[in-house]
């Protein structure tokens, strides 16, 4: 007689009147009973095993947070955002500034290409878990766009899975509901953002990025931006797709020079703030000053208009905001010298920015706020 | 929608639920032939029509093949079932191959024809429900079955979609039955289904789908690879398919289990053959049992002259592998394995089984898994180049730019024996059988916890689906 591949597991009488009936009598409440305890000890599981996950490499994540939850307890001030926090804010350059304007803080940038509030909060939020002792401020960019749009081009990276535990995913469909795009794109993305929640959950595929954290060779020069506040310049170690935004916006310098001039006029324009935005801003403030942490929201020098964050930043019950896509305040950021593209600053920009930033900062702790 | 991923676990949960709470066998039949079309439309929605013709019309054809009491009759409404089967495979599946061969042959006679090829999409699991249909009508024109009892019991015979796109392939006397009466849950077996459901899920996309990333780079472009890489593809390919496909019949057999209905075996640790015969007794054995029973059978079998014999399998093997897919690498394979088969029913065959057995199970690995070649690369150019480089032939690459497979991935070889040992020992039913089920709930989840992280994650077609 054969003996069939599935018969490890199975074996299935063809004849119905064959079928030996189960030892305990199935009854609805047991069954339910056992899919549930099967369910809390999966999710016991997963949640064990997730402990073991690394974090994305992209961005250099995973080292820098790796650097700054070990010595979590020596940092006053964290930046999160987008890339024009990441490459904008250069923590030896504002520690420098504060120190000279007679403060001693130590600051340190987690953000990354394309961190969006969501993901952004998440970071916040795992930040939060290792309570780290001397964190009193961390700096957030405030972005009024779209926030969950970025998984359209990066579903299923390890980047766009990482942050999507139950609050993210709440989060991230509660902005999605609110906003004002097609139902079907409300639908579409819902169901992308519950399959992200469900490959965490599952830490689907993380085995090989468990095993490759334990082998993998720490590059000196990584090794040495993470030393040194999880910083990086643009112009430091470019890649290709930077340097074709880097030769596009060589090429449309006019088109650049034209929205720097209107951005001013276009900011004091009003606008409407997104749905649901101050809510949530109050929330992740509320939470984050429960903490003993203070939120400084930061809009970096980019040449799109913000008309409703900058009423939003104007209104005195608002959390601390520093604009800085003002180029009739701030005209040296958005010089040609100090941009590597248009949407980002280079390395003698970013030095500037840090030091406006650190003055704008030290102007606050002075009690000279300007706002 | 693949087994293996998100929204069919929510399309289950949701048509699971649905069959074991509805009352009522009619209910049940309806609620279930609904949820298969959606499956199926999962797919793509444009076919569902190609579906509902298929079952109208060989509901229609077994029908009146009952009722005509003339053999003439009888005879007339079966070629018309054949036409209508065999011509929607035809017009879908091989127009286009038949079409562009002959242009090819009349070119290299001299002779130029320009007729425009038609590229028709192939509907997912034609082949499979086309088969089924066939041997339905065929059943019920031998008399060896009644017909359907009601055509909401046939429309599900060929629409259930645990087998709807890549089988087994059921025939009408295994599963019409079954319909017949309702299944209780109190029969359904819950833990085996589990068990055989996370195996299947295991070979498929913790095994299949991680070798095909390393396999598939070597076959598209064989000249970039040396001898030594080429030989590991081979083999690493070798245990995807079985993975693939058994892993994908697991599942199917599983599903169907737990919806209350037994999906035949179709596959009995092939890889532990001692002959290529014994291969095609364990390897898709409800498509084997469908070539012996409604093709080798009609063309008188093995009972006539050797050479009719041979005759007949070496036709048989070689619609096989036209079945597989429309181009001539799988007739060639077709042709390979039935050369084999006639050579086995010779001296040869002897010899073979005077042989110790570890000696014909490297025999039977070894030509499948060359034989594989051709069934695996995208056109007949890229096989040659592949099976000449296993042999050394070709300017040996510089080693700047040869590229080679990590040797490591030869852990899929033991990876491979590890299932069948499992399998085989009835390693699972040994240590879940003294288990209370609420033991068996806390083993159960940990073990689908500990499995996730290794899926690759990567979504890979079942390799079957294409056929």
């Amino acid at each position: 007689m054969l003996l069939f591949d599935g018969w490890g597991f199975l074996h299935v009488p063809t004849n119905v009147e064959d079928r030996v009936a189960p030892r305990t009598p199935h009854c609805l409440g047991r069954s339910l009973s056992l899919v549930l305890l099967a369910a809390v000890v999966f999710l016991a599981s997963v949640t064990a095993l997730r402990a073991l996950v690394p974090w994305p490499e992209h961005g250099a994540l995973a080292a820098r947070m790796k650097h700054f939850l070990a010595h979590a307890d020596d940092y006053d001030l964290l930046f999160v955002g987008s890339s024009n926090v990441a490459h904008g804010f250069d923590p030896a350059v504002v520690d420098a500034e504060l120190a000279r304007r007679g403060h001693s803080l130590r600051s340190y940038n987690l953000a990354a290409e394309d961190m969006q509030p969501v993901e952004a909060d998440f970071v916040l939020r795992e930040v939060q878990r290792r309570k780290p002792a001397r964190l009193r401020s961390v700096v957030i960019e405030l972005l009024d766009f779209e926030p969950t749009a970025v998984i359209r081009d990066n579903a299923f990276s390890e980047r766009a899975v990482y942050w999507h535990d139950a609050r993210s995913l709440c989060d991230a469909l509660g902005r999605l509901l609110r906003s004002a795009a097609p139902l079907f794109d409300k639908a579409r993305l819902s169901w992308l953002h519950l399959q992200h929640a469900a490959w965490r959950l599952g830490n689907l595929g993380e085995a090989d990025r468990v095993l490759a954290a334990q082998r993998t060779h720490v590059d000196p020069v990584l090794a040495a931006v993470v030393e040194a506040g999880g910083f990086e310049a643009l112009d430091d170690r470019p890649d290709q797709a930077t340097l074709r935004m880097r030769a596009a916006f060589l090429a449309n310098a006019p088109r650049y020079r034209a929205r720097t001039a209107k951005l001013d006029a276009q900011n004091a324009t009003h606008g409407t703030l997104p749905p649901g935005l101050d809510d949530e801003l109050a929330m992740q403030t509320a939470r984050l000053r429960a903490a003993g942490i203070e939120p400084i929201y930061v809009i970096p020098p980019v040449p799109h208009p913000t008309p409703a964050l900058h009423a939003f930043a104007a209104r005195a019950e608002a959390p601390l905001v520093f604009l800085f896509n003002a180029p009739g305040r701030y005209p040296e950021l958005f010089v040609f010298e100090h941009r590597y593209d248009e949407t980002h600053v280079n390395r003698a920009g970013s030095e500037v920015l840090s030091r406006r930033f650190a003055d704008a900062l030290a102007d606050v702790l002075d009690g000279k706020h300007g706002g | 929608m693949l087994f293996t991923e998100l929204r069919f676990l929510v399309f289950f949960a949701v048509t699971f639920a649905g069959t074991w709470a509805l009352g009522g066998n009619r209910s049940r039949k309806w609620w279930l032939l609904l949820a298969s079309y959606v499956f199926y439309a999962g797919w793509d929605p444009r076919f569902l029509s190609l579906l509902f013709i298929s079952t109208a019309g060989n509901y229609l054809a077994g029908e009146m093949i009952a009722r005509e009491a003339l053999p003439r009759g009888r005879r007339a409404w079966l070629a018309a079932s054949l036409v209508l089967n065999l011509g929607l495979l035809g017009l879908f599946k091989y127009l286009g191959f038949f079409l562009t061969s002959t242009i090819s042959l009349l070119d290299a006679l001299g002779l130029q024809l320009a007729v425009p090829v038609l590229q028709l999409a192939l509907p997912v699991g034609i082949s499979f429900f086309t088969f089924q249909a066939i041997s339905y009508t065929v059943d019920v024109y031998r008399r060896r079955i009644p017909t359907a009892e009601s055509r909401l019991d046939f429309a599900l015979f060929i629409a259930l979609f645990p087998h709807l796109v890549a089988g087994p392939v059921v025939r009408a006397s295994e599963l019409l039955p079954q319909f017949a009466r309702e299944p209780r849950f109190a029969g359904v077996p819950v833990r085996a289904s589990l068990g055989l459901f996370l195996s299947g899920f295991i070979k498929k996309a913790c095994i299949a789908d991680r070798l095909a990333a390393v396999v598939d780079p070597v076959f598209s472009s064989p000249a970039s690879y040396g001898a030594a890489s080429k030989w590991l593809a081979a083999a690493l390919y070798h245990v995807q398919i079985y993975c693939d496909f058994s892993g994908y019949t697991d599942m199917a057999i599983a599903v169907a289990a737990l919806l209350g209905y037994a999906l035949p075996q179709n596959f009995a640790f092939p890889y532990l053959s001692h002959s290529v015969r014994d291969f095609w007794r364990r390897w898709h054995m409800t498509l084997t049992r469908w070539f012996r029973d409604y093709l080798y059978i009609a063309l008188d079998g093995s009972r006539g002259s050797r050479f009719q014999t041979a005759r007949n399998l070496v036709t048989v093997f070689l619609l096989c592998g036209l079945w597989h897919g429309a181009s001539w690498s799988f007739v060639s394979w077709g042709a390979i394995h039935g050369a084999l088969l006639v050579l086995e029913r010779g001296p040869f065959g002897r010899l073979l089984a005077r042989l110790p057995a570890p000696i014909g199970m490297l025999y039977v690995n070894l030509v499948v898994m060359l034989a594989w070649v051709l069934f695996r690369s995208p056109d007949f150019g890229r096989a040659f180049a592949f099976l000449r480089g296993l042999f050394g032939a070709g300017a040996p690459l510089p080693a700047a730019v040869a590229k080679t497979l990590d040797l490591e991935w030869a852990l899929a070889l033991p990876a491979l024996l590890a299932v069948h040992l499992i399998a085989r020992g009835r390693v699972w039913q040994r240590l879940t059988l003294p288990l209370s089920d609420w033991a068996f709930a806390v083993v159960y989840a940990v073990l689908l916890a500990l499995t996730l992280p290794w899926v690759a994650t990567v979504y890979k077609p079942f390799i079957y689906f294409q056929f």
